[in-house]
């Protein structure tokens, strides 16, 4: 029953945002931006194929991160404002569950956007004879994660404020969770005295978004089976644990 | 028998502004809705009806006090599913179509028959033809009507309808009307807030009046309407020549009669004065106040 309702509301969800038009010029730019990837390519002769798929891959894990915030905080923080969230959330379904819609919705966006982005940049690299186009592919499927950690966050600041401050505050997480192994590294070098204290702490709850960006493997670098499963499970427990005290947020809310 | 609704000493207050400054919206809020009865919840804009409505569907929490729904707490999801809510507003999704609203609301009551009742009603309510359009597009008419179905989907015990005419045309009210009294007929509860007041006295059993957060009055809508007012309503056969005003005031012209108000201490008073002016009497009784005259009278006393 209740995985019967959040589906109903998740494909509502996803019909809704596919047809305003916001999702698909984030996704055209995406494709745009792959393509784009190809001149840095031809200024690196000789590369093999190494830059596009570095810029190619950036630049999907940056228009997903962008397009997971900008869904979820349409879907959540809109819904919200202009009342359509009063008129479904009266529905016998719990403010859980209405969370879990949105959050399901997201997922399906950000996974298919990945795909298709993915798919895009693949063909690229097959057309200019690269040898990453699988690896390319699967780094940008993993890259999901970051998006559906992102929505998780910005489904969190969705449900208490506006549409302006939450994407204010979900943006300032994601950049802040892009500099997490910058911020590692200051920390290792205690250069902040008393504060370093506070600093761990920050980086500790901050989202270590560089673990879900899988191109270093294209430079050699290796990564087991059991680091990925947990790079994997960190990202669904970090989002799981944003979407749980998203529900008790939302649950405490008045929809006046 | 359980009370469909008892709200009791209910009320709520709200952070404004920067500084979260307290705002009461409720003011020890207590009415009770009975089983079977249509009630009209009136009042003028901003006293809140809808701050009460919102109470009843769980989306706003008291501050104290409390509202029981069916005799549960209505922020329970379950006891929602015997609830049928209608905001004040149509606030749909703008880019789904009907039949896409419908199948995402019937859904989510949680009963199996909803979608095959939301199409009937669709038939009722003449959406029929406009299934495959997005609500966007809707006139609020059509949009309030559609909300009003998505209200009836589950065949709710009852029913909470704040504004339910609002933005219909007569045709519209005429439905809207018609499908509450087959509700209220049907043996559903219904409670509904109006600002059209003739609707009120038209569908309701029973009103209560709230006022700047307050309930001012809440009882039979006879007991709100049924006060004299001091003059009585004279109806007299139409004999070739209109009655004279300089002795009984002016006469409005009803079919093959006319109807006078003349202001007597008692129906015997009325009939000599009308009979003193040579007029053969039809019929004769108190004119009484209006729902509206009432209202503004209690607004007015709770003013002062």
């Amino acid at each position: 029953m209740r995985l019967r309702q959040i589906g109903h509301l998740a494909w509502a969800g996803v019909l809704q945002l596919a047809r305003t038009r916001v999702y698909l010029n984030i996704l055209v730019a995406g494709v745009a931006l792959v393509l784009a990837a190809l001149a840095f390519d031809r200024m690196s002769a000789g590369e093999g194929g190494r830059v596009l798929l570095d810029v190619g891959t950036a630049f999907v894990a940056l228009l997903v991160a962008v397009l997971a915030g900008v869904v979820s905080i349409t879907g959540v923080t809109r819904e919200i404002e202009t009342k359509v969230a009063s008129v479904v959330t009266a529905r016998p379904l719990s403010r859980v569950d209405y969370v879990l819609g949105r959050f399901a919705t997201a997922a399906a966006l950000v996974v298919l956007s990945n795909l298709a982005l993915g798919a895009v940049l693949a063909v690229v690299l097959v057309a200019t004879d690269s040898a990453h186009a699988v690896l390319a592919f699967g780094a940008v499927l993993f890259a999901s994660l970051e998006g559906l950690v992102i929505a998780a966050i910005a489904i969190f600041f969705g449900v208490g404020s506006s549409s302006t401050m939450s994407a204010l505050f979900t943006g300032t997480i994601f950049i802040l969770g892009r500099l997490t192994e910058e911020l590692a590294r200051l920390i290792e070098h205690d250069k902040f005295g008393g504060a370093t204290a506070l600093l761990k702490a920050v980086h500790a709850l901050l989202p270590h978004l560089p673990a879900f960006d899988l191109t270093p493997l294209a430079h050699g670098a290796s990564a087991s089976a059991l680091d990925l499963a947990q790079r994997a499970g960190y990202g669904l427990l970090y989002a799981g644990a944003f979407l749980a005290a998203a529900a008790f947020r939302f649950s405490r809310r008045d929809l006046l | 028998m359980t009370q469909p609704v008892v709200v009791d000493a209910l009320d709520k207050l709200i952070a404004v502004g920067f500084w979260g400054k307290k705002k009461r919206l409720l003011d020890a809020v207590s009415f009770v809705v009975e089983q079977g009865r249509t009630v009209g919840f009136v009042g003028v804009n901003g006293a809140g009806k809808s701050t009460t409505i919102k109470h009843l569907v769980g989306c706003v929490r008291p501050t104290r006090g409390s509202v029981r729904v069916l005799g549960d707490d209505p922020c329970r999801p379950l006891v929602r599913r015997r609830v049928g809510y209608m905001p004040e507003l149509p606030y749909l999704p703008p880019t789904l179509t009907t039949m896409e609203v419908l199948r995402l609301h019937a859904a989510l009551t949680g009963v199996d028959e909803a979608k095959r009742r939301g199409v009937a009603l669709l038939e009722v309510l003449g959406l029929a033809t406009h299934a495959n359009e997005r609500v966007g597009a809707f006139s609020k008419g059509m949009q309030t009507r559609l909300t009003l179905a998505l209200a009836l989907l589950a065949e709710p015990e009852l029913l909470i309808l704040d504004e339910p005419m609002s933005g219909l045309d007569p045709v519209g009210r005429q439905l809207v009307r018609r499908l509450l009294r087959e509700q209220a007929h049907a043996g559903r509860t219904i409670l509904f807030s109006s600002h059209v007041l003739s609707d009120v006295e038209a569908l309701c059993t029973d009103v209560v009046v709230i006022d700047a957060g307050r309930i001012v009055y809440s009882g039979p809508t006879a007991g709100a309407v049924g006060e004299p007012t001091g003059r009585w309503v004279v109806r007299v056969a139409d004999h070739g020549t209109a009655p004279n005003p300089a002795e009984v005031g002016e006469a409005r012209r009803e079919g093959d009669t006319y109807v006078l108000s003349l202001a007597a201490a008692s129906g015997d008073e009325a009939a000599r004065l009308a009979h003193g002016a040579g007029l053969a009497i039809v019929s004769l009784e108190p004119e009484r106040r209006s729902l509206e005259d009432r209202l503004l009278a209690i607004i007015g006393g709770s003013a002062s």
